[in-house]
């Protein structure tokens, strides 16, 4: 069933992938510098808000609800990475 | 109960066809949940400091090998153990538990190079590596040498001698090891305290421990990945449900993207699975 979301809007979704990698391999490469890890934590969070802005602006159907789950999403994410691991 | 379980994980009518975990108020109450853990943690480990912390396993004679098992790698000569060196070791780590901070220099301003003076360690180059929360040696070791810093200090070919410190006690409220490494080079030779002794047969050096209770075995941060994982895990699967059983009835809805959110999730639980335990300065 996510393949199929996918494959609606593949451009989309490797953006999206390309974001998340860039966190990740960001997060691993300051490994010793926990600033610039939190800092790398804000900003994947960010951009995968901004990706779902963007998302379903172009789907059309950009609801206050909408922005409401990943924003508890997008902050659930930074607040689990920066009590347990910084 | 087994319909409200099923309401909490299928999407249908009486949930308005997105499963329950997934509505914006138990992603809030998850949210509120962690938060609360969180601060009950904080909260024990100032009411009663030391009852949550780290076990570990680390012995002064692993560091002393490992240490030069990396610098025989690239060739170079073994550091020899200095007893003096040792003890600055033992007295900057009980400094931290003392005065309850974790850096290079204390915050009333002592350095690393006084606790060289107050053991009669007369260098003519030195360096520490303070490492704390490890289980293991190999661990602290090899997250030295990941560092830039770290390891120019294990592989820096003018150090001659070595001395470690592995001290128990209670930081911040949360009992933890502290492990220091304090490396030198004798000015002109003269060297106070004991003969160096070669790292590959060296005596073993005693832990000290600053509390007597023995360090229990359950850390906060653990808990913590334990409660967040498990959450993470429990969101993701429901997802890939909530997502399954949609397709399949073919319902219209106004939602998040599933793959987006999966994608995300993932990233996170990634990160708590394979991030290193404890940390180096």
């Amino acid at each position: 069933m996510l393949f199929k979301e996918i494959s609606q809007k593949p451009l989309e979704y490797i953006a999206l992938l390309i974001i998340l990698l860039t966190g990740l391999f960001c997060f691993f490469i300051y490994t010793f510098d926990p600033h610039s890890q939190r800092r790398v934590v804000y900003a994947t969070a960010a951009a995968y808000f901004f990706w779902s802005l963007y998302h379903h602006y172009r789907r059309g159907d950009l609801e206050v609800s909408i922005i409401i789950e990943y924003l508890l999403f997008a902050l659930f994410g930074i607040i689990l990475i920066t009590s347990t691991l910084l | 109960m087994k319909q409200f379980i099923s309401r909490l994980f299928i999407p249908q009518e009486s949930n308005n066809y997105r499963a329950l975990l997934l509505h914006q108020s138990v992603l809030g109450l998850f949210i509120a949940i962690y938060l609360l853990n969180q601060s009950l943690i904080r909260s024990l480990t100032l009411i009663k400091p030391g009852i949550l912390g780290y076990s570990s396993e680390i012995t002064a004679d692993k560091v002393i090998n490992l240490t030069n098992a990396e610098r025989q790698k690239l060739g170079l000569a073994p550091l020899k153990l200095n007893a003096s060196l040792s003890e600055s070791a033992r007295l900057k780590a009980e400094d931290m538990f003392k005065n309850n901070y974790w850096a290079h220099t204390s915050p009333a301003g002592v350095t690393p190079w006084d606790f060289f003076k107050a053991v009669g360690y007369h260098y003519s180059v030195a360096g520490e590596n303070l490492a704390k929360d490890f289980y293991d040696t190999e661990s602290m070791v090899r997250a030295w040498m990941k560092s830039p810093t770290h390891r120019a200090n294990i592989v820096n070919t003018k150090y001659q001698e070595i001395g470690i410190g592995v001290v128990n006690g209670v930081l911040g409220g949360i009992k933890t090891t502290l492990v220091v490494q304090h490396f030198g080079a004798p000015l002109n030779g003269s060297v106070a305290g004991s003969g160096p002794i070669v790292g590959a047969e060296v005596p073993p050096v005693p832990i000290v421990n600053i509390e007597t209770n023995p360090v229990p075995q359950f850390s906060p941060l653990l808990i913590s990945k334990i409660i967040g994982i498990t959450m993470f895990l429990l969101i993701i699967s429901v997802l890939l449900v909530d997502g399954y059983v949609t397709l399949r009835h073919q319902t219209r809805r106004l939602t998040g993207s599933s793959a987006g959110h999966v994608g995300f999730l993932a990233i996170i639980l990634l990160l708590l699975l394979f991030t290193r335990q404890g940390s180096i300065f």
